[in-house]
């Protein structure tokens, strides 16, 4: 095995082909140049670009601060004031139905609020961060009042936008 | 206009949410005005949707995980909320619509194609590219960015960006070269 050990540096090399003179000099410069030489595309001709109007990008992002900062004042506040009472209430309706009316009556009720709730709600949307769902209600301007239901063409609107909205995040 | 990297903005935003927020819908608001202007084809509309696009914006940051360049992220909001809302307007407006990108009469390969036909043929290749290649492109071709102002938005090198973009051209050439 030792014998065997310099076979590669023993082996007689050819001279390394020859690269054009001062070929790599160019190489970089050659390529950038290809690269921005005119192509189908650059030869199609554009129409003008239509115009914004003035100063409409100096005074945007000012008017989308108004405008978020509005909303936040009149509606993310009671919204989320809203949920929380709706949630404190429905603890204590459960706890109220539970002392009066005893063990089988509860699981009747739970059962049944199971069942409601598979066939009323979109499997989707229990999958969905509640966070998430009160700011689509709320950037999409969904009314919810105390005692309303969501009606059916919520439902559709959200069947419609929401996977754009939960896939964004 | 002052140019922020993308961890400068956030560091903004961390910092003073409203004032970071002013920073980045100063820098992204052209680019994406443009982007919604090009398929709206008017200005009303444009700003409609570039405004819900923010307002997106604002109420998702604080979960912004900065896995990528902020302008792809923003880029995505904005592709949802203006195929959101043309699917929704389905319409033919009164308004003035802005003309196609190309001129008419057009030649290629023996062929001639309107400016719309072409615009068409032109959207649906893009569709068939991997998403940084649409991005570069639209930037470069679309918008007429230079290749250091798209390396800034997209966090990528100049070298990188041209490759992608040589990429694309040579696709979308070749798709156009099929009609």
């Amino acid at each position: 095995m030792k014998e065997d050990k310099n076979i590669l540096n023993n082996l007689n090399r050819t001279e390394k082909p020859a690269v054009a003179n001062r070929f790599f000099d160019s190489f970089s410069d050659g390529l950038i140049k290809k690269l921005e030489e005119e192509t189908l595309l650059t030869s199609l001709s554009k129409n003008t670009k239509p115009e914004a109007p003035n100063d409409f990008f100096d005074k945007f992002a000012d008017e989308i601060i108004a405008k978020i900062q509005s909303k936040n004042k009149f509606k993310i506040i009671p919204l989320r004031i809203f949920i929380a009472v709706a949630s404190v209430a429905a603890v204590f309706a459960i706890l109220i139905l539970t002392n009066r009316d005893g063990q089988n009556q509860t699981n009747a009720i739970v059962n049944n609020s199971i069942v409601n709730s598979a066939d009323e709600n979109d499997d989707y949307l229990a999958y969905i961060d509640e966070s998430i769902l009160v700011d689509f209600i709320v950037e999409n301007d969904i009314d919810i009042e105390e005692g309303n239901a969501i009606n059916e063409s919520v439902y559709s609107e959200l069947d419609n936008e929401l996977d754009d909205y939960y896939y964004n995040y | 206009m002052s140019h922020y990297s993308d961890k400068e903005l956030l560091d903004f935003y961390q910092n003073n949410g409203t004032l970071g927020f002013k920073k980045i819908v100063t820098q992204f608001q052209e680019r994406v005005y443009w982007q919604i202007r090009r398929l709206t084809k008017n200005h009303q509309d444009s700003e409609d949707v570039m405004q819900n696009v923010f307002i997106k914006v604002w109420s998702a940051l604080p979960k912004f995980k900065g896995e990528s360049a902020l302008y792809t992220w923003i880029y995505r909001i904005t592709f949802n909320e203006t195929h959101t809302f043309l699917t929704k307007q389905n319409k033919m407006k009164s308004v003035d619509l802005d003309p196609p990108i190309f001129e008419d009469k057009l030649f290629v390969v023996g062929h001639e194609f309107t400016g719309d036909e072409m615009e068409t043929i032109l959207y649906n290749a893009i569709d068939t590219l991997p998403e940084k290649q649409q991005h570069v492109f639209r930037l470069k071709y679309l918008d007429d960015l230079k290749y250091k102002e798209i390396a800034q938005l997209l966090n990528m090198s100049e070298g990188g960006l041209k490759a992608n973009y040589h990429h694309a051209v040579k696709k979308i050439e070749e798709i156009i070269k099929q009609h």
